[in-house]
C-alpha cells in the first residue's frame, strides 16, 4: 500500500478516535462471544464458558491500547488525554491561568511587535527579483552606503560601457512632491528614476507599462511627448479607487505635465525602507540637473550579471569613474567624498533608516527579550508552586506505574497549552503594538512610513519564541515535580518544600536582577531625553510655528546680472513679509532660508578678507538668509554688534552676522565687527561687512554641537531665494495663522505653495524620535518587568508564609512580637533583593556600555539612574512583601498549631 | 508437554497472512483457521492476535470490510491486499529457506564438521 493510503488510514483513525474505539469494541466482543459459544458447544456450562472465554482473551482495554499502538495512534491518544486534563486543570484555577497567560501574552506580544519592526526595518530583503544580485554604485568609497551615485553624465558612461552588469539605473532620494491632479493640488511621495529602474529591479507593472529606454531622452533632444509617470498600487487604490481608466491621466508637476502609464504591484514601494514612493517619474523631467557634470544628487543601482564577481565589476566601473573625474579636473582636495567606486549590497534597500534605527531597535529587542524571560520566570514559579501542590497526585501516579517520561510529557503538555494561549493573546497585543508603533513613527515630519505585515515570517517567529518560552518555563517545574519519591509517604517528604522554596527564590532573584537591568536602562534613556530637553539649543523652543513658502520662479538666466535678479526676488519676499506683519494675531514674523531644527542646510565656502587662506574644511560654513526680525522671532541672542534692520537694503552696504562658533574660529578672541568676508564661488562675489555676532544655535539635531553659521539679510542674498521659511510667533494657536499666510502668499508670491507647517516644539520632538521611542518603550517595559517581578516576590513570600504557618504560630505562642514576625518574612525579601542587586548592578554596568551611543550627556554608569532603579525595586519589593508579611503576623497561634 | 506449540515470535504475521489468503475472515475466524490448518498444533495468544491484525492493516497488507458473521452479527472481515499477497509470498519463501537452513544445521553430525 502506498504511503498516501497508509496516511489516509492513520488520519481517518486519528480524526475519529471514538469510531475506532467502537469498532474495536464490537470486534473484540464478538470474538469473545463466539469463543464462549464454542466452549458451550463443547459442553462447558454457560457461566464457566464465559469466564474461560474472557480469560483466554485477556483485557480488552489493554488489547485496544496495543492495537492503537500498532496503528501508531497511542501517542496521539495520550496527547489528547493530556490536553483534556490540562484544560481541566487550567479551568479549575482561573486566577493562575489568567496571570500565566497574561504574563506570557505580554512578553510574546512585545517580542512579536518589536520583531515586526526589526524585520521590516533591518532584515527584510526588497520585494524584487533576486535581490542578492543587486548592488548600489557608491562613488564615495562606500562611505554613504549606496545613497551617493556619480553625476549623471558619469552615470551614463557607466551604464553604457560597463561589462558586468545586466543593467544600471539611477534614482533620486525622493520625497514629497506638490502635484495637481484633476485640478486639485496634492502632496505625493515621488521620485525620479532612469528608464531602466523597473527592469533592473525586475518589478513588473500590474497595469499598463513601466518605463522604456525612450523615456530617458531629455526633451532638449526633441522629445515632445508627455513624460510617463508610474504610480504604486497603494496610491492607485487610495486616489483612484483602482479605476482601470487612469492610464493616460495627466498630472501637473510644477510646469510639466506627465501622464500615468502604469501601476506597480503592492509589495514594491521603492528602495528606501520607511519612505514608500507613490509616483515615479523619468529623470528627464528634472532635466536641468542631468547635464551638470559635477552634481551629486542621486543613487545608482545595478544588477550583476550571472557569474560576474563583485570585485571585477567594481574595478571595471572604477576605471571609468577615475577617467571621468580626471577629465573633470577636480582638485584632489575636493575629492574627499568622491574618491572611488564601491559596490554596496542593495538587497535590503538603502540603509538610512537602518543606520538610524539599528541600535535603538536592537536595544528594544533585547529589552522585550528580558521582559519575556521575567514573564517565563513568573510562570515557572507558578508552575512549581502548583506542582508541589500536586505532589501527592504525582506520587500516586508514579506508584501505580506511570513512567516519569510520561508524567513529564503531561506537564509539558500543560506548558504547551499555556504558551499557546499566551501566544494567541500575544498576537492580539502585537497587532495593537505594531499599529501604535507605526503611528508613532509616522507621526513626525520626517514621516517614517512602515508597513509591517503579519506574514508567515512573523508567525514563524511567534511559533519559535512560543516553543522556546514553553520549554523554558515548563522544563524546570516538570523535572522538579517528577523527582518525587513514590515510595516515601507524604508525611516524611519534608525536603521537597524546601527545594521548592529554593527554586522559587532563585527565580525571584533572576526576575529582580533582570528588572534592575531594565529599569536602569529605562532611567538612562529617560535621563537622556531630559538632558536633550534641557540643553541650551540657542533658540526659543516654544510658541513658534514655521512653514515653507515656495515660489515658482522663471528658469535661471545666466545672462542677467545676479545682483538685480536676486534683489527682484528679495523684493517679492519683502512684499510677503509686509502683508504678514499686518495679519491679526501675529506678534513677530521673519523669513529665512533655514530655520532651527528644519534639517535643511546650505553650505558655502567663506574667506576672510585680509587673512591667510585656510583649509577647505575650515572655510565651509552654513549660510542663512534672514529678514530683520529673525533673531527676535526665534529668540536668538546677539552677543556683540547689531542685528539686521530694515535699512539693510539691496543697495546699502552688504552686511553679515556670524555665530559665535564661526567668529571664534576665524577671529579668535578679537572682535570681528567691521571685518569683511566673501563667499567664494557664489554668483555674488561682493564682500560683506560683519556687523554682529549671534549666539550658537543647534540647527540639525540637539545632539550635535552647533555648526558655524553666517547670516545675511535676505535682501542681500548670494542665492536667488526660491523658497523661504516663515517663522511666526503668534498670540493665537499656530494653526490659526496658516490661513493668513496662505492668503498673503497667494497675493504676493507667484505660484505659491505653503508646505511643511510645523511648530518648533514638534520639530524638536521629531528630531528626538529615536530617543523618545527608546525611552518610551524602555519605560513601559521596565514598568511591566517591575509588575511581573512583584508578582514573583508576592508569590514566593505567600508560599513561604503558608509553609511556615506552624513555625510562626509557635513563635507567636511563645511570645514573639508581631513586628518580629513581619521582619521574619520581610527579611527574606530584603535578602533576595540584596542578592539580586549584588548581581544586577555589575550586570547593568557591563551591559550599559552597549547603549552608550544612544545616551546624551550622561555616562552609561550614571549613578543617579542606577540608584533610582535600585530604590524603586526595593520599595516596590517591600510593598509586595508587606501583604504576605501582614498575613503572617495575623496568624492565630491556636489555628496554626492545629493546622497539621 | 502438550502437543500444541506456542507460535514463535514473528511467525504470527506470516500465519495470519496465510489464513487470510485462503479467504476473508473475521478475527475469531483467523484464530480458528490457524488452529485448523495447523492441525490444532499451534496455540495463539488471543490477546496478541488483534494488535497483529491492526499492525498488518496499518502496514497496508490487510484491508477490511464490514459484513455479517455466521450468527448474523455485524463483523469485521479481513482480506489480503495485493501488497499483502506479495508480502505473503516473500515471507513464505523466506520461511522455507530459513527452516531448511535451520533443519539442515540441526541435522549435522560430528563427522560432517
Amino acid at each position: 500500500m502506498s504511503l498516501r493510503s497508509r496516511l489516509f488510514v492513520w488520519l481517518r483513525n486519528s480524526w475519529q478516535p471514538s469510531d475506532l474505539d467502537r469498532e474495536m469494541d464490537d470486534e473484540m466482543r464478538l470474538h469473545i462471544e463466539m469463543s464462549e459459544r464454542e466452549l458451550i458447544r463443547q459442553g462447558i456450562p454457560a457461566d464457566e464458558a464465559r469466564r474461560q472465554a474472557r480469560a483466554a482473551f485477556g483485557s480488552i482495554d489493554a488489547t485496544k491500547d496495543e492495537c492503537r499502538d500498532a496503528l501508531g495512534l497511542r501517542l496521539l491518544t495520550e496527547l489528547r488525554g493530556d490536553l483534556r486534563y490540562a484544560v481541566r486543570l487550567l479551568r479549575r484555577s482561573p486566577a493562575f491561568t489568567a496571570v500565566a497567560v497574561l504574563s506570557l501574552g505580554l512578553g510574546i506580544g512585545a517580542n512579536t511587535a518589536i520583531f515586526a519592526l526589526v524585520d521590516t526595518v533591518l532584515l527584510k530583503t526588497m520585494p524584487v527579483k533576486e535581490p542578492a544580485r543587486l548592488y548600489f554604485v557608491d562613488n564615495s568609497g562606500g562611505k554613504s552606503n549606496g545613497s551617493n551615485g556619480p553625476p549623471y553624465p558619469c552615470f551614463e558612461i557607466l551604464r553604457d560601457h560597463n561589462r558586468f552588469f545586466s543593467g544600471l539605473a539611477a534614482f533620486d532620494g525622493g520625497g514629497p512632491m506638490n502635484v495637481i491632479i484633476d485640478g486639485t493640488p496634492e502632496r505625493v511621495r515621488g521620485q525620479f528614476a532612469s528608464s531602466a529602474y523597473f527592469d533592473v529591479l525586475g518589478v513588473r507593472p500590474i497595469l499598463g507599462r513601466a518605463f522604456t529606454s525612450a523615456d530617458d531622452r531629455p526633451s532638449a533632444e526633441g522629445a515632445t511627448d508627455t513624460p510617463p509617470a508610474v504610480i504604486s498600487e497603494v496610491f492607485w487604490e487610495r486616489r483612484f479607487a483602482r479605476s482601470p481608466d487612469i492610464l493616460g491621466k495627466p498630472i501637473l508637476l510644477g510646469r510639466t505635465w506627465v501622464a500615468i502609464v502604469g501601476v506597480t504591484p503592492r509589495a514594491f514601494r521603492g528602495l528606501r525602507p520607511g519612505s514608500p514612493v507613490d509616483l515615479t517619474l523619468p529623470m528627464r523631467v528634472s532635466e536641468n540637473r542631468l547635464t551638470s557634470k559635477a552634481y551629486w544628487w542621486f543613487s545608482v543601482v545595478g544588477r550583476l550579471k550571472d557569474g560576474a564577481s563583485v570585485e571585477e565589476a567594481r574595478a571595471d566601473l572604477d576605471g571609468m569613474f577615475q577617467a571621468y573625474m580626471t577629465d573633470l579636473g577636480l582638485k584632489d582636495s575636493s575629492r574627499v567624498y568622491f574618491n572611488q567606486i564601491a559596490l554596496v549590497p542593495a538587497d535590503r534597500g538603502l540603509n538610512d533608516l537602518r543606520n538610524d534605527f539599528a541600535t535603538p531597535l536592537w536595544i528594544v529587542m533585547a529589552i522585550v527579550g528580558l521582559v519575556l524571560l521575567i514573564g517565563c520566570a513568573n510562570v515557572a514559579n507558578l508552575l512549581v508552586a502548583r506542582a508541589s501542590a500536586r505532589q501527592s497526585e504525582i506520587a500516586v501516579r508514579l506508584a501505580i506505574g506511570a513512567s516519569r517520561g510520561r508524567l513529564v510529557r503531561q506537564l509539558l503538555t500543560e506548558g504547551a497549552l499555556l504558551v499557546t494561549l499566551g501566544a494567541a493573546v500575544g498576537l492580539v497585543f502585537a497587532r495593537w503594538g505594531v499599529s501604535t508603533l507605526v503611528r508613532f513613527l509616522a507621526g513626525g515630519q520626517g514621516s517614517i512610513l512602515l508597513e509591517p505585515r503579519f506574514d508567515g515570517r512573523l508567525l514563524t517567529f511567534v511559533a519559535i519564541v512560543a516553543a522556546l518560552t514553553g520549554l523554558l518555563f515548563s522544563i524546570v517545574p516538570a523535572l522538579h515535580a517528577t523527582r518525587v519519591d513514590a515510595a516515601k509517604p507524604e508525611s516524611l517528604r519534608t525536603s521537597t518544600p524546601g527545594r521548592r522554596a529554593r527554586i522559587g527564590q532563585a527565580l525571584v532573584v533572576v526576575q529582580v536582577t533582570l528588572s534592575l537591568v531594565l529599569l536602569s536602562g529605562a532611567a538612562l534613556f529617560v535621563r537622556t531625553l531630559q538632558k536633550l530637553n534641557s540643553v541650551d539649543a540657542g533658540f526659543a523652543r516654544h510658541g513658534i510655528a514655521t512653514m515653507r513658502v515656495e515660489a515658482m520662479l522663471a528658469p535661471l538666466d545666466s545672462s542677467r546680472d545676479a545682483h538685480s535678479e536676486h534683489a527682484q526676488v528679495a523684493q517679492m519676499w519683502e512684499g510677503l513679509l509686509e502683508r504678514l506683519h499686518s495679519q491679526p494675531g501675529i506678534s513677530s514674523v521673519a523669513l529665512s532660508t533655514m530655520s532651527p531644527m528644519a534639517r535643511r542646510s546650505r553650505g558655502v565656502l567663506v574667506d576672510v578678507v585680509g587673512s591667510p587662506p585656510r583649509s577647505e574644511s575650515d572655510r565651509s560654513i552654513s549660510l542663512n538668509h534672514v529678514t530683520a526680525d529673525y533673531f527676535d522671532t526665534f529668540g536668538i541672542r546677539l552677543i556683540e554688534g547689531r542685528a539686521f534692520t530694515d535699512r539693510d537694503r539691496a543697495t546699502s552696504t552688504r552686511v553679515a552676522i556670524l555665530n559665535r562658533a564661526a567668529a571664534r574660529l576665524y577671529f579668535g578672541d578679537v572682535s570681528p565687527i567691521g571685518r569683511l568676508v566673501k563667499f567664494t564661488g557664489q554668483r555674488i562675489q561682493d564682500p560683506y561687512e560683519i556687523v554682529g555676532v549671534a549666539q550658537d544655535t543647534r540647527y540639525g539635531s540637539l545632539r550635535k554641537d552647533p555648526e558655524r553659521m553666517a547670516y545675511l539679510p535676505l535682501s542681500q542674498a548670494v542665492d536667488r531665494v526660491g523658497s523661504v521659511i516663515v517663522g511666526v510667533r503668534a498670540a493665537i494657536e499656530p494653526a490659526g495663522v496658516v490661513g493668513g499666510v496662505r492668503d498673503a502668499a497667494a497675493k504676493t508670491v507667484p505660484g505659491s505653495a505653503v508646505t511643511d507647517i510645523i511648530t518648533i516644539d514638534q520639530q524638536i520632538d521629531d528630531s528626538m524620535l529615536r530617543e523618545r521611542l527608546v525611552a518610551l518603550l524602555a519605560t513601559v517595559f521596565g514598568a511591566l518587568a517591575l509588575v511581573l517581578a512583584c508578582m514573583g516576590v508576592y508569590g514566593v513570600l505567600s508560599y513561604a508564609v503558608l509553609r511556615r504557618t506552624r513555625e510562626i504560630g509557635v513563635r507567636l505562642a511563645i511570645g514573639a512580637r508581631r513586628g518580629s514576625v513581619i521582619w521574619l518574612i520581610v527579611r527574606e525579601t530584603v535578602l533576595l533583593i540584596a542578592i539580586a542587586l549584588a548581581i544586577g548592578i555589575p550586570m547593568v554596568l557591563l551591559t550599559a556600555r552597549y547603549v552608550q551611543t544612544q545616551l546624551f550627556e550622561i555616562t552609561p554608569a550614571d549613578p543617579l539612574a542606577i540608584s533610582a532603579a535600585a530604590v524603586l525595586l526595593v520599595a516596590v519589593g517591600a510593598v509586595a512583601a508587606f501583604l504576605p508579611a501582614r498575613r503572617a503576623s495575623n496568624v492565630d497561634p491556636m489555628v496554626a498549631l492545629r493546622c497539621e | 508437554m502438550s502437543d500444541s506449540t506456542e507460535v514463535l515470535q514473528g511467525t504470527l504475521d506470516l500465519l495470519i497472512l496465510k489464513a487470510v489468503s485462503l479467504g476473508r475472515l473475521h478475527g475469531y475466524g483467523v484464530l480458528l483457521r490457524i488452529q485448523q490448518i495447523s492441525g490444532d498444533r499451534l496455540q495463539i495468544q488471543q490477546g496478541s492476535l488483534y494488535p497483529a491484525l491492526y499492525r498488518l492493516e496499518s502496514q497496508g497488507y490487510l484491508t477490511h470490510e464490514w459484513g455479517e458473521s455466521e450468527n448474523g452479527r455485524k463483523a469485521k472481515f479481513y482480506r489480503l491486499t495485493p501488497a499483502g499477497r506479495r508480502r505473503f509470498k516473500e515471507e513464505t519463501e523466506y520461511w522455507q529457506r530459513f527452516s531448511d537452513a535451520v533443519g539442515l544445521a540441526l541435522k549435522a553430525m560430528p563427522e560432517d564438521v
